[in-house]
C-alpha cells in the first residue's frame, strides 16, 4: 500500500475500522391520538388494516377498547395527551412493546361549543392543555427517535377555523390557530439535508361527521389521505398544511402567490388517494 | 477608583474562555473583556433577499450577523492595492468558535518536527509534542470532541465520543477510498449531536450542541465567579505601579467615540485574535521601558491553504445524515483533507467563477460578475451530488507577511499576506496528488490555486525559546514584559496540518496553567501583593 508521508510515520499494515452506516427503515409502528373515536378510530383500523401495528391513545378505555375490538394489530393506550408527563411514560411504554414509533397521527382535540364570555378560564385552558400541549408533548415523545433513524411521519390534524372563527368556537380556533405555528416552527428547527425522511405536516381533514360536527364525509374517508402523508418520498412535503389532498400555503407572500401561478417556482404537492 | 482584578483576559474567544476557565477555577478574581455583544439576545432575522442582491450588485455583500463586522484590508503588490474583505471570523463571547466549522483535531508529531524553510521563520515549537499531549486530551474531554482515531497515526490516542452512523453517500464513499489504498477515519468534531442535530458550520448554535468557547468554558469561567465584560473594546494596556491598567471603549470593535473604561489587573492574559493581539501591543508600547515592542510582533503571519474540492460516490446513492463527517491523512503533502459538509449549488460554483474572473482581470467588471450566476446554476445540475471537501495545508511563517493598523482608523485591521512560490507550488503539487490518489472519486477543484483560508490567522506572537525569532516565550509571556502572557492563535509558531482550533485552546490551557502555577507561587513568597 503506498504512503505519501515523508514525515510521517511509516505504516505497512493497517485495518481501516468498519464504517458504521445508518440502516435503511421501513414504517412499522403507528401511534394515533385520539384513537377511541371519530377521526382517529376510522385511521387507526385503516393503519392497521395496511398492515402497521398501531397504538391508539386517548382518555377513555373503554372506547379504546372498542375500537381496538377485532383487529389483532391495534394496541391501546389509556393517556390524556394533555399530561406531559403521563405522555412521556405511556410513550416509552408503547416504544418498549411496539417498538420505534414512525408514524405519529397527533389527532386528540376537544372541541368546547361555548361562547367565550360563558367559557370559564379553566376551560379555555383545557382548551389549549389538549389541542396544542397534547400535540407538543407527543411530537417530543417520538421525533428524537425518528431524526436518529432519519424516518418518520407527524401528521397532525389541524383545521382552518382560526381564518374565520364561528360564534361559541372561540377557545378551539384560537388553538387551531396556534397549530399551524406550531408544526411549521417544529418543521422549520429539521435540517433538510441531514433528515430528509423525517416529514412534519398539518393536516385539515375537512368537514367530518364525528362527535364534533353532525355534517360531512364518513370518517372513513380520512383515512386514504393520511396514507398518502405517510407516503410521500423522502425529501417531500414538510412544514406544510393539506387541506383535504391539496397543498395550502396560508402564509405564502403575494409575489410568490402570483410567480407560482405564472409556474415559476415549486409547486404545490398533491395527495394521492391510496386504491 | 478603577476596578482591581487577579487578571483580565482580552478577549472572549475560545482561547480567552479556556484560559477565564483555568484561572477562575483556580479560585482568582478574572475579567474577561469581549468586543461582541453578548449572547442573550434571540435570533436575529436577517436581512431580506432584495436588500441582500441590491448589496451585491453594489459590490458590498453585508456581513452576515454574528461575524466580524469590520472589513479587513489587505494590502497586496507592496500596499500598491488594498482590498477590503470578510473572513470567518467571529464576535462576541466564543467569538470565531460560534461560527467556525467545529473540527477538532490534533496536529500530528511531524507538525512539531522542527524545520527550517529557506527564506521563512524557524518552523518548531519551544516545547515537546510529548509534553503538548496531555493538554490536548484534556481539551478533547472540556470540549466533547467526537470522532476515531487516524489509523495512521500512532500516536492518536485522541479523547473521542462515538459520532452517529454516516449516511449511505458517506458510506460509499468511504469504500471507494479503502478500495483506492487509503485510509478514511472519522473526522474530529466539537459536535454533541443532539437529537436534530444540524451541526450548525459557519453559523452560531443555538443549543450549545456545536462547542464553542462561550457553551463549553465561559459560561463554567462565569460560574467559577469570572465576570464578562461585553461590548467593550479594549484600546490600550498602561503600566501603573506594578500592574497594568487596561483601558477599554464601549462599544464594538468599530466604535470610536464611546466612553473610556480602565480596569486594573495584577496579570493579562491576550486572547483577542491572532490579528488584533499584536495591534493591541503595539498600542500598549509604554508598556516595555525602552519603548520599544519585540521585533516580530505582527509578523510571521499564516494561513492555512484550503483548496475546496467535490468528490463523487461511485454510485448514485442518497446523502443524508451528518455531513462532517469525514478524514484522510495519507496525502501529507496537503494536510488533513476533511468534510466540508457544503452543498455544491450554485453559490460556492459562482463565487468560484467570480474569484477566477477576478484572477484574469475582469474584477473591474464588479455586480457585473453577478452573470456567472447563471453557468453556475447550470453546472449545479451536474455536480449537485457531489460531497465537498477541504484541504489543510501547511503554510509557514514569512517577516514580510504581518498585520498592522491604520493609525487614522484604528477599527480597521491593515494586512500583508503574499501567497509565497514555495506554497504555490506545494499546493499546485497536492492538487496533483489528489487527482492521481482519488481519481476513483472524480474529484473536481472549486477554489483558485492556492487560496488561503482567511478563517485561520495565525503566528503574530509566536513563541519561541529565541527572543530574536519569537514575541513570546514557551509559556506565552511577551519578551520582556513580566505580567503579559498571549495565549491566542498569535502564539503558535507553526500552522500545522489540520485546523487550528484545537491546538489554540489546548495551548491557552497550557499558557493559563503556568501563569496561575506562577501566582501560586508568588503567593507563598513574601510579597505586597500576595493573593488571599
Amino acid at each position: 500500500m503506498p504512503n505519501d508521508s515523508s514525515l510521517g510515520p511509516a505504516v505497512t499494515s493497517v485495518v481501516c475500522a468498519p464504517v458504521e452506516s445508518m440502516p435503511e427503515h421501513r414504517f412499522q409502528v403507528a401511534v394515533v391520538t385520539g384513537g377511541g373515536g371519530g377521526i382517529g378510530r376510522a385511521v387507526a383500523r385503516g393503519l392497521a388494516s395496511a398492515g402497521y401495528c398501531v397504538a391508539i391513545l386517548g382518555r377513555c378505555m373503554e372506547d379504546l377498547a372498542e375500537a381496538a375490538r377485532d383487529h389483532a394489530h391495534i394496541a391501546p393506550f389509556c393517556l390524556d395527551v394533555g399530561d406531559a408527563a403521563r405522555s412521556a411514560a405511556v410513550f416509552a411504554e408503547v416504544e418498549r412493546r411496539m417498538g420505534p414509533v414512525d408514524i405519529l397521527v397527533a389527532n386528540a382535540a376537544v372541541y368546547p361549543k361555548v361562547h367565550f364570555l360563558d367559557q370559564s378560564p379553566a376551560d379555555f385552558e383545557e382548551t389549549f392543555r389538549t389541542n396544542v400541549h397534547g400535540v407538543a408533548n407527543a411530537v417530543r415523545a417520538v421525533l428524537p427517535g425518528m431524526l436518529s433513524r432519519n424516518a418518520g411521519r407527524v401528521i397532525v390534524l389541524g383545521s382552518l377555523a382560526d381564518q374565520s372563527p364561528l360564534a361559541g368556537a372561540c377557545s378551539y380556533s384560537a388553538s387551531k390557530g396556534a397549530l399551524h405555528a406550531l408544526v411549521r416552527g417544529i418543521a422549520a428547527e429539521i435540517d433538510r439535508v441531514r433528515y430528509p425522511n423525517v416529514l412534519v405536516n398539518e393536516f385539515n381533514p375537512g368537514q367530518t361527521r364525528t362527535a364534533m360536527s353532525d355534517g360531512g364525509q364518513p370518517p372513513e374517508a380520512v383515512y386514504p389521505l393520511i396514507q398518502a402523508l405517510i407516503d410521500l418520498p423522502p425529501g417531500g412535503a414538510h412544514g406544510r398544511m393539506f387541506v383535504m389532498d391539496r397543498e395550502v400555503r396560508s402564509n405564502e407572500r403575494l409575489s410568490r402567490a402570483i410567480l407560482r401561478r405564472a409556474g415559476i417556482g415549486p409547486r404545490l404537492t398533491r395527495l394521492e388517494r391510496h386504491g | 477608583m478603577p476596578e482591581e482584578l487577579d487578571v483580565i483576559v482580552v478577549g472572549g474567544g475560545l482561547a480567552g474562555s479556556v484560559a477565564a476557565l483555568t484561572v477562575a477555577q483556580a479560585g482568582y478574581s478574572v475579567g474577561v473583556i469581549e468586543c461582541g455583544p453578548s449572547r442573550s439576545q434571540g435570533p436575529v432575522p436577517g436581512p431580506g433577499t432584495f436588500r441582500k442582491v441590491v448589496a451585491r450588485l453594489a459590490g458590498r455583500a453585508l456581513p452576515r450577523s454574528g461575524r466580524w463586522p469590520v472589513p479587513l484590508l489587505r494590502h497586496t503588490e507592496a500596499g500598491r492595492s488594498v482590498k477590503p474583505m470578510a473572513a470567518v471570523l467571529g464576535l462576541g463571547p466564543g467569538g470565531s468558535s460560534t461560527v467556525y466549522g467545529a473540527a477538532l483535531s490534533r496536529y500530528r508529531r511531524s507538525d512539531f518536527v522542527p524545520m527550517r524553510p529557506p527564506g521563512a521563520l524557524p518552523r518548531e515549537w519551544p516545547i515537546d509534542y510529548d509534553d503538548f499531549r496531555p493538554f490536548y486530551a484534556r481539551t478533547e474531554k472540556l470540549l466533547r470532541v467526537a470522532g476515531a482515531p487516524d489509523p495512521l497515526d500512532p500516536d492518536d490516542d485522541a479523547v473521542l465520543r462515538s459520532p452517529p452512523p454516516l449516511g449511505p453517500r458517506d458510506a460509499a464513499l468511504v469504500k471507494a477510498m479503502q478500495a483506492a489504498g487509503l485510509h478514511p477515519y472519522r473526522l474530529h468534531v466539537g459536535i454533541d449531536y443532539l437529537p436534530g442535530c444540524s451541526e450548525c458550520l459557519g453559523d452560531a448554535c443555538p443549543r450549545a450542541c456545536k462547542a464553542d468557547g462561550n457553551n463549553r468554558a465561559l459560561q463554567q469561567a462565569v460560574a467559577s465567579g469570572a465576570s464578562v465584560f461585553c461590548d467593550e473594546t479594549v484600546v490600550r494596556l498602561e503600566p501603573l505601579s506594578g500592574q497594568l491598567q487596561v483601558i477599554s471603549r464601549e462599544g464594538g470593535p468599530a466604535a470610536t467615540s464611546g466612553v473610556l473604561r480602565k480596569r486594573l489587573a495584577r496579570n493579562v492574559i491576550l486572547a483577542a485574535g491572532a490579528l488584533n493581539t499584536p495591534l493591541l501591543l503595539a498600542r500598549s508600547s509604554g508598556l516595555w521601558r525602552d519603548g520599544t515592542a519585540p521585533p516580530l510582533l505582527g509578523r510571521g503571519l499564516m494561513f492555512h491553504i484550503t483548496d475546496i474540492l467535490g468528490l463523487r460516490a461511485p454510485s448514485d446513492v442518497p446523502n443524508y445524515g451528518p455531513q462532517k463527517t469525514l478524514a484522510i491523512r495519507d496525502l501529507y503533502e496537503v494536510g488533513e483533507v476533511q468534510s466540508m459538509a457544503m452543498r455544491v449549488g450554485t453559490a460556492p460554483i459562482a463565487s468560484y467563477l467570480r474569484a477566477e474572473a477576478e484572477r484574469l482581470g475582469l474584477g473591474w467588471l464588479g455586480g457585473g460578475l453577478e452573470a456567472l450566476r447563471i453557468p453556475a446554476a447550470v453546472a449545479a445540475r451536474f455536480l449537485g451530488k457531489a460531497a465537498t471537501f477541504a484541504t489543510v495545508q501547511e503554510d509557514y511563517a514569512y517577516e514580510a507577511n504581518r498585520v498592522w493598523e491604520d493609525p487614522s482608523h484604528p477599527e480597521r485591521i491593515c494586512f500583508r499576506y503574499e501567497v509565497p512560490d514555495e506554497l504555490r507550488e506545494r499546493s499546485a503539487r497536492g492538487r496533483r496528488i489528489i487527482r492521481d490518489r482519488l481519481r476513483q472519486l472524480r474529484p473536481f477543484f472549486l477554489s483558485p490555486l492556492a487560496t488561503p483560508n482567511w478563517g485561520h490567522p495565525m503566528g503574530t506572537c509566536r513563541m519561541g525559546n529565541d527572543p530574536a525569532v519569537s514575541v513570546t516565550d514557551a509559556q506565552g509571556r511577551v519578551w520582556g514584559l513580566p505580567n503579559v502572557v498571549v495565549a491566542d492563535a498569535a502564539t503558535l509558531p507553526t500552522s500545522g496540518s489540520t485546523n487550528p482550533a484545537l491546538t489554540v485552546s489546548a495551548n491557552a490551557l497550557r499558557i493559563a496553567e503556568s501563569l496561575v502555577n506562577r501566582m501560586n507561587e508568588a503567593a507563598l513568597e513574601p510579597s505586597p501583593h500576595h493573593a488571599e
